[in-house]
């Protein structure tokens, strides 16, 4: 479906991911240029790329290990020279996400976790914001985990930094609102794409453990890529202007 | 345009000063609409007439959602004319007089439950199994921003509609196997319908609206469309995975 966007691009960090490609194929075919940053995966950028400028839309991508705040700046910095204005950043940086309980996370681990997801959100909320300020506006969506919902076993490295983000985003929406500044989340379910294959092979989600979590699940399967990336252009579109500091679970009723 | 499954959008409520502007929005978005009134037949039928004009089709049914046996005839003509509803849009209720708890009287708060949780609850008993069978569909409620933070006054609104995000919850716990969806539109204070008649009969003043922008992330009040917007996405393909959730369309009240 098209939308209307404000003027430029849309910014996806993790633009080269399992959900990260999906999500913004959705935006391209929403009717917006896209700005995609990634990390390491080069040749998925550059795909993801090609696949947009073949529906019509102006694509460009940003190597950036979101650690590093400079590195960031000068991302943020080339995608406003290609585009004109980032109107919305949607947040979907992140390692694949180690399976361990809380009491056996080394301490690299969670120091990790935390300095690239929220650290690194932090990173992209300071240099995006004052350029959404001198813009007229812009829009944050952040894609968190439905296990903010229902603490999922396991799963602490990824919720417990998303955690933070989720405060973040009530807090930006909070002080920056008043500058036409929106922000809200996407809590994301088991989708079928990107950590969730990588975690199947390795073995973490094997038979027992869908036929478990299916059967809590309201809606009897795993979502899709697009299924976040429609969510996210809505959040992100003029049709959302009104809504802000809003988490949104697509998850099939994960935690309902 | 948005995609949605064969069949309409059934609005009880459509006629409302919001509830109209969803209406709408439905049908622009590609969506046959029937809109069920109580009095307002000159807004519902001004309604199906643009809506028709737009390439939809589009009824008007007349129903008191205090009668079960209205509720049940409104879905059982809806489903004769468009083949299915897909989609229940729950906007009704009565204009909400802003009072304190301790000075409400007990058939002004009786009634409110009526209308807004009983009327409800008899839409989704009356439509479930036809969704059932049709594979699946999904109920849009509206439900009000002051969940997440006590509006002074509004507690027929707020604690009433907090029964219906409960109803929301449970419809998506336990007829999400048969493909049954259901959100919440949580509504902030809109400039339409109820705003504007609280404002003549002198129950909101200047003071109220200033009072309210300083509570508000984004400072200005919203549109009915702006509530249509997220209806439209809640009732449509693009949400097939989202159920069991609020969306507060209130320039972050309460947050």
């Amino acid at each position: 479906m098209s939308r209307d966007f404000p003027e430029g691009t849309v910014a996806v960090f993790g633009g080269s991911g399992g959900i990260g490609k999906g999500v913004a194929l959705e935006f391209a075919k929403a009717g917006t240029d896209v700005a995609i940053f990634y990390h390491s995966k080069r040749e998925a950028a550059e795909a993801v790329a090609a696949q947009i400028e073949g529906l019509g839309r102006k694509a460009s991508i940003h190597q950036a290990d979101v650690r590093d705040y400079d590195a960031l700046q000068a991302g943020l910095d080339a995608a406003i020279a290609a585009h004109g204005r980032v109107h919305s950043v949607v947040w979907g940086a992140g390692p694949v996400v180690a399976q361990v309980n809380i009491a056996d996370w080394s301490l690299e681990q969670f120091r990790a976790s935390m300095e690239i997801e929220a650290f690194g959100f932090y990173h992209a909320a300071r240099i995006a914001i004052p350029h959404f300020r001198a813009s007229g506006g812009g829009s944050f969506v952040h894609l968190g985990s439905a296990g903010h919902d229902w603490w999922p076993h396991l799963d602490g490295l990824s919720v417990a930094p998303k955690a933070c983000n989720e405060s973040l985003v009530k807090g930006i929406a909070k002080e920056e609102g008043v500058h036409e500044i929106r922000a809200n989340s996407i809590l994301v379910g088991v989708i079928d794409a990107g950590q969730f294959k990588v975690g199947q092979e390795q073995g973490y989600f094997d038979a027992e453990w869908e036929r478990n979590v299916k059967a809590m699940l309201p809606i009897k399967r795993w979502g899709l890529a697009e299924d976040i990336g429609k969510a996210a252009v809505f959040l992100a579109s003029n049709d959302a202007n009104y809504i802000t500091g809003q988490t949104v679970s697509v998850a099939g009723g994960f935690g309902v | 345009m948005a995609t949605f499954a064969e069949g309409c959008a059934l609005l009880f409520g459509g006629s409302g000063g919001i509830g109209s502007a969803i209406s709408r929005t439905f049908a622009q978005a590609g969506c046959d609409i029937a809109i069920v009134y109580r009095g307002n037949r000159e807004r519902a039928e001004a309604v199906a007439v643009d809506a028709q004009a737009q390439g939809r089709r589009a009824t008007i049914h007349k129903a008191d959602v205090t009668r079960v046996e209205d509720v049940q005839t409104a879905i059982d003509d809806a489903i004769a004319v468009h083949g299915r509803v897909h989609t229940i849009v729950w906007a009704a209720g009565p204009l909400v007089n802003q009072r304190y708890l301790s000075s409400t009287p007990m058939d002004e708060w009786r009634h409110a439950f009526d209308v807004e949780v009983h009327g409800f609850l008899a839409a989704a008993q009356a439509v479930i199994p036809h969704m059932r069978e049709q594979g699946g569909g999904s109920f849009v409620t509206l439900g009000s921003a002051g969940h997440d933070w006590w509006p002074a006054r509004d507690g027929m609104s707020v604690a009433v509609k907090a029964s219906n995000e409960q109803l929301v919850n449970g419809i998506a716990k336990e007829e999400g196997r048969y493909g049954i969806r259901a959100n919440s539109v949580l509504v902030g204070v809109i400039d339409a319908g109820q705003l504007h008649e609280l404002t003549r009969l002198g129950q909101i003043d200047q003071r109220w609206v200033d009072n309210t922008h300083r509570l508000l992330c984004l400072k200005r009040f919203g549109t009915a469309e702006e509530i249509g917007h997220a209806c439209v996405f809640f009732a449509s393909n693009e949400a097939a995975y989202v159920t069991g959730q609020r969306i507060s369309v209130s320039g972050g009240f309460g947050v």
